[in-house]
């Protein structure tokens, strides 16, 4: 199913991005995405940055906070930066996000390519002892 | 994971100051937080006596915060935190004063001042009005006085008399020697006591 | 001004000081705005230092790395459980040697050093050794490093 380049171009890249935030977000011990400086940036002067980046590379390439993806050849690169929960090892988190987000990618017909994973925070969780509910204000919490 | 060791979370609350500066020295924003809320209020009502407006004094306040955030890791002595905040808000304040400096130096009515006066408490008046009153009376008299003095004798006033600092810190902070705030402590307690008879 | 005149006046003066620094100090009007603090915590959240990543895993499909600084979190939850121990400053570096080339976790080296305050009347030999054991053990649980150094410096008492 992977094999139709024509499918393949329908995903775009923000799409990904999209999925492999929330993919990360639903792993077990993810706290939250982290923004990078270079996220906030992008945030708060509006295109510049990203501007740049798109003049720069023939890539496609999305950043949402703390995920960056590349799309080229129909394969799928992914950098992503998370906080995790204290009461998890961070490395298995990392380890189970790497692997989810493969799996997710391979899902869209796209070829899971470099899923780089960066632990930048390690916290304990806010007081919200149901895991479903932790995860709008995740997302909520990084959306400035 | 293999190995579960308890974690232990420690609130801000039941560290001590020094363990609070040094975490927030290594990007710890919790414990900056609580430093932040610490500290505001103190930084707050020393600009607002230093420059007696409000939104200035705010002023003064955030960009002391935000500098104590980008210097807090070259700070080198933990138990030297609070000296080094006062000694940034008040060189602060000093500079607001001095871009003012070009306009007359604006003295507030009694009257605007009697609003801050106003929605306060007075502890010790025992419940006298009319004691009460005379000490409001005597605050306000002081509040004003205040501000006819020169700023950095002010500063030190403010820095001794209210905020409790050190001379060998106020001296530090306004880059003089502890004789010379000792000196201008003098000048500014006479002038404020004589300012402040023509309301007796 | 005759002196007999003065001191009336000082007095009544350090009588008026007393009664600002009280009354300011209690004065809820006398606060910033809590934009300010909203703002300042803005700033230093775009701007937290998260020190350098140190890899931890590389292979070819990607890698993961952690920052010096959540190590140096870890660390202080691991201190936090012992009594008699504040975890201070923190310092994490890979150990010489083991910078690059695929490996599998586990095998890096990092050196630590931390200092600490402790409780007065703590056995310090005893505290720091259970204090360095701890650190090893979180640090291989949580992130597959192998704390090779552990350099703990007392540098200060507080009171319980």
């Amino acid at each position: 199913m992977s094999d139709h380049p024509l499918e393949a171009r329908l995903i775009s890249h923000r799409l990904i991005a999209d999925l492999a935030a929330r993919t990360a977000l639903d792993t077990r011990g993810v706290l939250r995405l982290e923004p990078t400086l270079k996220g906030l940036l992008t945030h708060l002067r509006t295109g510049t940055i990203q501007n740049l980046r798109r003049t720069d590379t023939r890539t496609t390439s999305a950043r949402h906070d703390g995920v960056f993806v590349t799309v080229h050849n129909g394969i799928a690169d992914v950098q992503l930066d998370i906080a995790t929960d204290i009461a998890f090892a961070a490395l298995e988190v990392a380890h189970a996000v790497r692997e989810q987000i493969a799996r997710t990618i391979s899902h869209t017909g796209l070829i899971p390519g470099r899923i780089d994973i960066s632990v930048l925070a390690i916290e304990h969780a806010p007081t919200a002892p149901d895991p479903l509910s932790a995860t709008p204000s995740a997302w909520n919490r990084h959306d400035l | 994971m293999n190995e579960r060791e308890p974690v232990v979370l420690k609130r801000p609350d039941d560290l001590d100051e020094a363990t609070l500066v040094a975490r927030a020295q290594d990007g710890n924003l919790d414990a900056f937080e609580y430093l932040v809320k610490a500290y505001q209020g103190r930084l707050f009502r020393l600009a607002f006596r230093m420059l007696q407006d409000r939104g200035d004094a705010e002023d003064v306040v955030q960009d002391t915060l935000v500098a104590c955030w980008r210097k807090l890791p070259l700070l080198i002595d933990v138990h030297a935190f609070s000296g080094w905040l006062y000694q940034m808000a008040t060189n602060r304040c000093l500079d607001s004063l001095r871009r003012r400096s070009s306009h007359a130096e604006v003295v507030q009515e009694p009257a605007t001042l009697q609003t801050t006066a106003d929605s306060s408490t007075e502890p010790g008046a025992g419940g006298d009005p009319a004691r009460e009153a005379e000490v409001s009376f005597e605050m306000d008299g002081l509040a004003t006085a205040l501000l006819t003095l020169p700023p950095e004798q002010r500063a030190c006033w403010l820095l001794r008399e209210i905020h409790e600092r050190s001379y060998a810190e106020i001296a530090t902070t306004l880059k003089v020697s502890e004789q010379t705030v000792r000196g201008r402590l003098a000048r500014a307690r006479a002038q404020l006591a004589e300012k402040m008879s023509p309301w007796h | 001004m005759a002196l007999d005149e003065t001191i009336p006046r000082l007095a009544k003066l350090a009588e008026a000081t007393r009664t600002l620094r009280d009354n300011d100090a209690e004065d809820a009007s006398l606060q910033p705005h809590h934009a300010v603090k909203d703002s300042v915590m803005k700033v230093a959240r775009a701007e937290v230092r998260r020190g350098s990543l140190l890899p931890v895993y590389q292979a070819d499909q990607g890698g993961i790395r952690i920052s010096e600084q959540a190590i140096t979190t870890l660390i202080w939850f691991g201190a936090d459980a012992l009594p008699g121990v504040r975890a201070r400053r923190c310092r994490v570096h890979p150990a010489p040697g083991t910078a690059d080339g695929p490996r599998p976790a586990g095998t890096a080296d990092i050196s630590v050093s931390l200092r600490i305050a402790v409780a007065s009347g703590t056995n310090i030999p005893r505290t720091a050794e259970l204090l360095r054991q701890r650190i090893i053990s979180m640090i291989t649980a949580h992130v597959g490093l192998n704390a090779k150094a552990v350099n703990i410096t007392v540098e200060d008492f507080y009171d319980v």
